[in-house]
């Protein structure tokens, strides 16, 4: 990639004001979950913070992550911290292809051993080498090779995080995230399909200014995936009072009611969709209609349809209460059969007794 | 990566649930087919009044104390009003609990706001407490229990509870809480056709049997 000027230059290019992007590293404080009394502390780490190398490397992907984050559109400064960095490999930002763009991934790596940040999108496919390979290489060996010398690796989207789509079932490549393979290094994951661009960007600005973030179990970064989407959701007072939409068209849909009976999964997504929004904060899918997929959680393609409620069994559950109805009478028949056959035979048996023979010595 | 948390919800929302149908759905209908095929001893007596009429006029007036026990056993009684009123409530009336009649069964009904949901869970449970507190203290009561009674006291109160935390996040990750709610309607579906739970569904029967009876003899039940 072109060499990029530093940030100073970059606000003064785009008509950045100091006032501007003081409030911005206000808003990253509030994003990070930072107290506001940081806000010029990141200011400050941003602007004398040397830009890292970063290699970014595709894998088994859509482009919606890549899509995602250029959509955080010049002259927004999102984009300006995207520009923060420098980065050397890209399959589709960067100008070069073929072997130049390969000696560019190499060049970047050994002038910056121990230090690049790697970020990654897509799952890597463990059956096959070939399933997915970059310039003859397969995705496992790129992975490995880069992931040696990289001082952190940032695992964006579902794919890389937690193997993400092509992980579903019957997941026909053997995909999985980095950190099934990847284990001797500090990994972030941004999962989201795709994720938010400003927690892509607010992940490595927190890099850049006060290094990893604070993490959950599933390595996600606490500020962005602390709390569940239902919790922060606008139409949660809807779900409190019991107001349902029952189809996409009907009177609760137009009215803004909960999405919960159309198969809703906010209730257990961890993300911050419900309050940072897309757009620049314009709406996000509850908002546009549509129930939350949870896609920024494993398995997500799996979790029993994106259309059936989280409360509702996930199997095909009729066939087989059908046959249990069946056995049910078939067996409860056969035992009343039974019963009354023993109780005929035992009336059959039965012996008068008079007062004499109770009187008889035994 | 997985989340186990996960993991165990959809277990418990297939495999799981697959299992507790099975027992829950065969062995309800196990017993009730074994009921009604064993029948009644033919009463060749005349009738003196139409039992049909008396039976199935029983199945309601028994839901109905009889003058002065409400004051003998008051904690019983009125404990046993609250949980089943309660219990009904919080599970029928829940819309999370709607969805999965109209997924099964295609019917739909209005729910109604957490405020009564959950008002009527604590209910359920505080009586449930109650009803255990009598158990315990009344001796006569505490010789009559057997182990069946605690389990099925302890597996009407898990679901209530459970499913309390899940939904107002008290506890645990909220995931999990929803996975171990589940997973307690399902202990309890599967103890249910071999349990006193039973009652819940053959109390109809045992109703109409007396009423029945009694009213082919022109009596009153």
């Amino acid at each position: 990639m072109a060499k990029k000027p530093m940030l100073s230059d970059l606000m003064k290019e785009h008509g950045i004001s100091r006032r501007g992007f003081m409030k911005y590293c206000a808003g990253l404080a509030s994003v990070m979950a930072l107290s506001p009394s940081m806000a010029p502390q990141i200011a400050h780490a941003l602007e004398n913070a040397p830009r890292p190398s970063v290699i970014w490397l595709s894998f088994q992907e859509c482009t919606g992550c890549t899509e995602s984050i250029t959509r955080s559109h010049a002259p927004t400064l999102e984009d300006l911290i995207f520009n923060a960095v420098s980065l050397d490999y890209h399959h589709t930002l960067q100008a070069a292809s073929g072997h130049a763009a390969e000696a560019a991934r190499e060049a970047a790596m050994k002038a910056n051993y121990g230090k690049y940040v790697l970020v990654v999108d897509g799952s890597i496919p463990l059956d096959e080498p070939g399933y997915s390979c970059i310039a003859g290489i397969s995705n496992l060996e790129m992975l490995k090779q880069t992931a040696a010398g990289a001082a952190a690796i940032v695992s964006v989207g579902t794919c890389a995080a937690f193997g993400g789509i092509p992980h579903a079932d019957p997941n026909p490549t053997g995909a999985v995230g980095v950190s099934h393979i990847i284990k001797d290094k500090p990994i972030i994951n941004v999962p989201g399909c795709p994720p938010i661009p400003v927690v892509m960007t607010g992940v490595l600005a927190h890099l850049l200014t006060f290094g990893i973030p604070d993490l959950d179990e599933l390595g996600r970064p606490k500020a962005f995936f602390g709390e569940s989407i239902h919790d922060r959701c606008y139409r949660r007072p809807f779900y409190d009072k019991g107001l349902f939409a029952e189809g996409f068209d009907d009177e609760g849909a137009r009215k803004g009611w909960c999405l919960y009976k159309l198969g809703c999964k906010g209730p257990t997504t961890k993300s911050v969709c419900a309050t940072t929004k897309w757009n620049n904060g314009t709406s996000f899918p509850i908002e546009a209609g549509h129930p939350c997929l949870g896609c920024t959680e494993p398995d997500f393609w799996d979790n029993g349809g994106f259309y059936k409620p989280l409360s509702v069994p996930a199997g095909d559950y009729r066939k087989i209460g059908l046959a249990a109805v069946g056995a049910g009478v078939a067996i409860g028949a056969v035992s009343a059969l039974v019963s009354r056959a023993s109780k005929k035979k035992a009336a059959k048996a039965h012996e008068a007794v008079d007062a004499h023979d109770l009187e008889k010595p035994s | 990566m997985n989340n186990p948390y996960f993991d165990l919800l959809m277990w418990a929302r297939e495999t799981g649930f697959n299992i507790a149908l099975i027992i829950f759905a065969g062995g309800i209908v196990l017993r009730l087919t074994e009921i009604l095929v064993l029948g009644r001893k033919k009463d060749f007596a005349p009738a003196k009044a139409n039992g049909f009429s008396q039976g199935i006029k029983t199945i309601f007036t028994r839901s109905v104390p009889r003058k002065g026990v409400v004051k003998f056993a008051p904690v019983t009684y009125l404990g046993g009003y609250v949980f089943h009123i309660g219990f009904f409530i919080a599970f029928f009336f829940f819309a999370p609990h709607i969805a999965i009649f109209t997924d099964m069964l295609g019917l739909w009904w209005p729910s109604v706001g957490r405020v009564i949901i959950e008002s009527s869970t604590a209910l359920a449970v505080l009586a449930l407490f109650a009803l255990l507190y009598t158990r315990l203290t009344d001796p006569v009561r505490r010789a009559l229990t057997t182990f069946d009674d605690y389990l099925v006291l302890l597996l009407s109160l898990l679901p209530l509870v459970t499913g309390y935390i899940a939904v107002n996040k008290l506890i645990g990750d909220p995931t999990l809480m929803l996975a171990l709610h589940i997973l307690s309607v399902e202990l309890l579906m599967i103890a249910f056709p071999f349990t006193k739970l039973m009652h819940a569904v053959s109390f109809v029967f045992a109703r109409y049997y007396n009423g029945a009876i009694q009213g082919r003899k022109g009596a009153e039940s």
